[in-house]
């Protein structure tokens, strides 16, 4: 394996040797670790010191199911501390069987310089002017590049977001259906390509196969067993793949824990209209895809694609942190309206999380009112138009907040919350206000652990045993994000003795290291440790690990509960 | 059986798929015994083995040494898992 170290000032690509430090890292590990190594903590998230890194998982690359997936890491331009942001698609898998463990782009470029990063056929990197896709949005980006360079490769891209260097900018990566429908959004990772002059980084997946285990026979057997357990367990063998994650619609919503209207309630009026029930019923009827594979490998195919009333396809995947982005936080309950705002998210490069928060945080303010979905489409656009109100969205729900003086932000670190009230699931309060990433549900999730029946004994309305569950979530999520795994084939990991114990033998015959889960846990301690160390030298300190007055003033109805959790509950998080 | 608790229960994400003939508007009836807890309910439907399962009455996600009062309605859902 090597490292690909891009420096955008003088356009020069060298080839390094994996250092020994990192030769058992791979994804949000590697990343994160080289970035609390290279990147000075105070450097402008948008300037030369920045480094914008790509790390491919440890398992990504082999012949184990759903491990198309890639961490790109970087400082945030939103939160001003360390960011990881996974995304699957097509070209993790294509990166990784080049050889390459991870591309560093450094430097800046002169203003106005845009490139391609471009890996060939024999794994040769070389960087190709993109002027003539300035301002592109990334579907008609993407179709040309597939023109241009023939449509056996993957793409990660930028969309006029990134380019216009906003604090939401997503990097969009092209599904395996060649469409940029899935999104590495959170932090604002595509400001920072955007900073380096990059408008895509385009992978050619052909003449190379998968890479070899430093023992073969042995990963065999456990990739067999870990991929009968995803197609075993209920969740990724039957749940996933039928109403993919809108399933959540219901039960958050039943439970009280779906942040509508801004966060000022905690079910959403007419919730049954935007279910996973309801989203399904219509894509059937419709003659779309309930069911879709959209990353290279996967069995799960928890996506599906989204068609209007004549069949013509709006976007893909509409998944569960959207249809609550762009449906409860702006109070909008049309399944069409939530399919465009998706689309256009895509095809502009902003993170729907981000910006369905930010339109939301806007309605609160009076600026439009909730429930308006043409008003949020026009905001939408705004941002693709880098006019004030589009810099203002696209910038995200503090910057909403800043310019209508509006108090109400459900943020942490800048980051916006996800799709689970932390007044109605006190467990997602720790996580939220603790990860070094800022607000994020996959730092640590603990709904499940929160409010299902017989997994947990937890009251979601206690502080009691939330800093313990986080925690474990946080280590837990730290080591799973190196594998390259999707997330939703965690689930049978966790669940299935088998399929844990697989887990640890596919790493330990990837590498050739005689690991255990001790040290399995260890690796996240040491991935959470880098990623502390590097925002309490960027001037964190743990008044940052709160959450907004908000959460702690405001009861959510219908349970009229606030955030428990104690400044000193915080504070022991991270006593490890 | 003697004093019973009823409840009328509403399936969500794939549950309905299990019984045949569920109907999304009625839901089901069921009827249990006196203090009859959720996991008696999920016992009685056979859905003790989903371990991520969710119920909800009046928007409280109960656990399953929850007891049940009769005549509420009592929403199942699938298990919380992704996001």
């Amino acid at each position: 394996m090597k490292v690909l170290r891009v420096d955008m000032t003088d356009k020069r690509i060298r080839v390094e040797d994996v250092p020994q430090e990192y030769a058992w890292l791979g994804g949000r590990g590697l990343t994160s670790i080289m970035i609390n190594n290279e990147v000075p903590p105070n450097c402008d998230p948008l300037g030369p010191e920045n480094k914008l890194i790509f790390a491919p998982g440890i398992l990504t690359g082999t012949t184990l199911i759903n491990t198309s997936r890639i961490s790109i890491g970087a400082k945030s331009p939103m939160t001003g501390g360390i960011k990881e942001s996974n995304v699957g698609g097509a070209l993790p898998a294509a990166l990784s069987r080049h050889g390459i463990k991870a591309i560093i782009v450094e430097g800046q470029p002169s203003v106005g310089e845009l490139f391609l990063l471009e890996i060939d056929s024999t794994g040769q990197a070389k960087l190709i002017s993109a002027d003539a896709h300035k301002g592109m949005r990334t579907y008609a980006f993407t179709k040309k590049l597939f023109h241009t360079h023939g449509d056996k490769n993957g793409v990660l891209c930028i969309g006029p977001a990134g380019e216009l260097l906003m604090a939401c900018a997503s990097i969009q990566s092209t599904d395996v259906d060649n469409r940029p429908c899935r999104a590495a959004g959170r932090g604002g990772l595509g400001a920072v390509m955007g900073s380096k002059g990059i408008k895509a980084l385009i992978v050619n997946m052909l003449g190379k196969k998968a890479e070899q285990p430093e023992d073969p026979a042995t990963f065999k057997t456990a990739a067999k067993v870990f991929a009968s357990a995803v197609k075993k367990h209920p969740n990724s063998g039957q749940e996933l793949p039928t109403l993919g994650t809108a399933a959540l619609v219901a039960p958050i919503n039943g439970a009280g824990a779906f942040p509508s209207y801004n966060a000022t309630k905690g079910v959403l009026n007419g919730w049954e209209k935007i279910s996973g029930e309801r989203l399904a019923e219509i894509i059937k009827k419709r003659g779309g895809k309930t069911t879709h594979m959209g990353c290279s490998q996967c069995i799960i195919h928890c996506s599906n694609e989204y068609v209007d009333q004549k069949g013509k396809y709006v976007t893909a995947s509409l998944e569960y942190e959207t249809i609550w982005s762009m449906g409860g936080m702006p109070g909008i309950t049309d399944l069409d309206t939530i399919a465009r705002l998706d689309f256009l998210c895509d095809d502009i490069g902003v993170d729907t999380m981000s910006i369905g928060v930010a339109i939301g945080v806007a309605m609160d303010a009076g600026y439009k009112k909730f429930g308006d979905g043409l008003a949020a489409i026009e905001m939408l656009e705004e941002i693709a138009k880098g006019s004030e109100l589009g810099k203002v969205i696209g910038n995200g729900p503090v910057h909403v907040g800043k310019y209508f003086n509006h108090q109400r932000v459900p943020v942490v670190k800048g980051q916006s919350i996800a799709a689970y009230d932390p007044r109605a699931v006190q467990g997602m309060a720790v996580t939220y206000a603790t990860s070094p990433m800022g607000a994020d549900h996959t730092a640590g999730f603990v709904v499940g652990e929160n409010l299902s029946v017989l997994g947990g004994t937890m009251d979601p309305f206690s502080r009691k045993g939330q800093v313990e569950v986080s925690r474990k979530a946080q280590i837990e999520s730290a080591s799973f994000d190196c594998t390259g795994l999707c997330q939703f084939a965690r689930t049978a990991a966790t669940d299935i003795p088998e399929a844990g114990e697989a887990l640890i033998t596919l790493i330990n015959a990837r590498l050739g290291t005689q690991l255990n889960s001790e040290d399995y846990v260890a690796l996240g301690l040491r991935v959470l440790r880098a990623e502390r160390e590097f925002n309490r030298k960027a001037g964190f300190t743990n008044k940052d690990d709160r959450l907004p007055k908000m959460f702690y003033g405001e009861p959510l109805p219908p349970h009229n509960k606030t955030v428990l959790v104690t400044d000193d509950d915080m504070d022991s998080v991270f006593d490890f | 059986m003697g004093i019973t608790v009823k409840v009328r229960v509403k399936l969500f994400g794939l549950l309905p798929g299990r019984f045949p003939g569920y109907n999304s508007k009625q839901g089901l009836e069921i009827e249990l015994a006196e203090r009859a807890k959720v996991k008696d309910l999920l016992a009685r439907l056979e859905l003790s083995q989903l371990r991520m399962v969710v119920v909800t009455v009046d928007g409280l996600a109960l656990k399953g040494d929850s007891e049940l009062k009769n005549g509420s309605d009592v929403y199942v859902y699938n298990s919380i898992a992704g996001g």
